[in-house]
């Protein structure tokens, strides 16, 4: 290794940190609420301390996630990877689930705002 | 043997210098075909999506050090094609053409940059592979929820490529 890939890796680790803290910045405010994005348009959304699970059916395909202690999980997917599936939850600290074959983006919101349900999407409390 | 003579100087003909250029250009596709292959057979999951050790890499990075930079980018592509129709799809070939040639335009410049050992080329490749698959899926998704992942990824573009990097210098040291 020579100075000059010192300084490389240098600037790469502290454009991580950056960019680590900047995408963590809502860390620690109160979640208000799930949402689903499909092509950058949210087509629903679930208040995150309600233990529920629910289907998120799209003309790509489908996907059924579960909320349960204010963490969400992505328990199916029709996907061909199924990466999704392997994602870890996400919980207090944001994130988000995504599933690429599909375009779907499941994040956690941290704004109120009211439950919107959209054709397609239904969810089965329990 | 180098991979390229100086034109003329050891091979009688032309078209014989061709020929043989030819030859290492499609035994190195083959081999970072192998190596795709290989990894994917690796188990590897991080909770990530696009964490990759990027072994076909190591062909890449030796073909900068040993063969012009058109030779190399031609063996990179044909490699991402030709993985991505017999392994992938559409969409799979779009991420790696884009990894594939942000890192390989990085690597290029840092290496005519000079002052960079091969650790170093290889360590800002793996980030720039990472960093270019993001791109597409942001495209993708029109998202920019996606973003989220990025330090995880730069970090592990870090550490693969500087995994990858070693590895590439101890295979010049025994290549004649």
């Amino acid at each position: 290794m020579k100075k000059k890939d010192w300084i490389l890796l240098a600037c790469l680790l502290t454009a991580a940190g950056i960019l680590y803290v900047l995408t963590g910045v809502n860390k620690g405010q109160s979640l208000a609420y799930v949402a689903a994005e499909v092509d950058g348009e949210e087509v629903a959304r679930w208040p995150v301390d309600q233990d529920t699970e629910a289907d998120v059916d799209t003309e790509y395909g489908h996907n059924r996630i579960r909320i349960r202690n204010r963490s969400v999980v992505m328990v199916e997917a029709d996907c061909p990877d199924g990466y999704c599936k392997e994602q870890h939850a996400i919980g207090a600290d944001g994130g988000s689930i995504i599933c690429l074959p599909h375009h779907l983006v499941i994040a956690m919101v941290k704004e109120n705002g009211e439950k919107k349900t959209v054709e397609g999407v239904d969810a089965v409390a329990q | 043997m180098p991979w390229h003579n100086s034109a003329g100087a050891s091979a009688p003909r032309e078209g014989n210098m061709v020929a043989k250029k030819v030859a290492y250009c499609g035994m190195l596709v083959a081999l970072a075909m192998i190596f795709s292959y290989v990894e994917a057979l690796i188990p590897f999951n991080f909770g990530v999506p696009g964490i990759k050790l990027g072994l076909a890499n190591l062909v890449v990075l030796a073909g900068l050090y040993r063969m012009k930079a058109g030779e190399v980018l031609l063996v990179s592509v044909a490699r991402i094609l030709l993985i991505g129709f017999l392994f992938g799809n559409g969409m799979s070939i779009l991420y790696s053409l884009a990894g594939g040639l942000l890192s390989f335009c990085v690597m290029l410049l840092l290496k005519k940059a000079g002052g960079f050992s091969i650790i170093g080329v290889s360590m800002a490749g793996g980030v720039c592979h990472n960093i270019g698959q993001i791109l597409v899926a942001a495209l993708v998704l029109r998202s920019v929820g996606i973003f989220y992942y990025l330090p995880v990824l730069i970090i592990a573009g870090i550490v693969t490529g500087a995994l990858m990097g070693m590895i590439t210098g101890r295979v010049q040291k025994a290549l004649p």
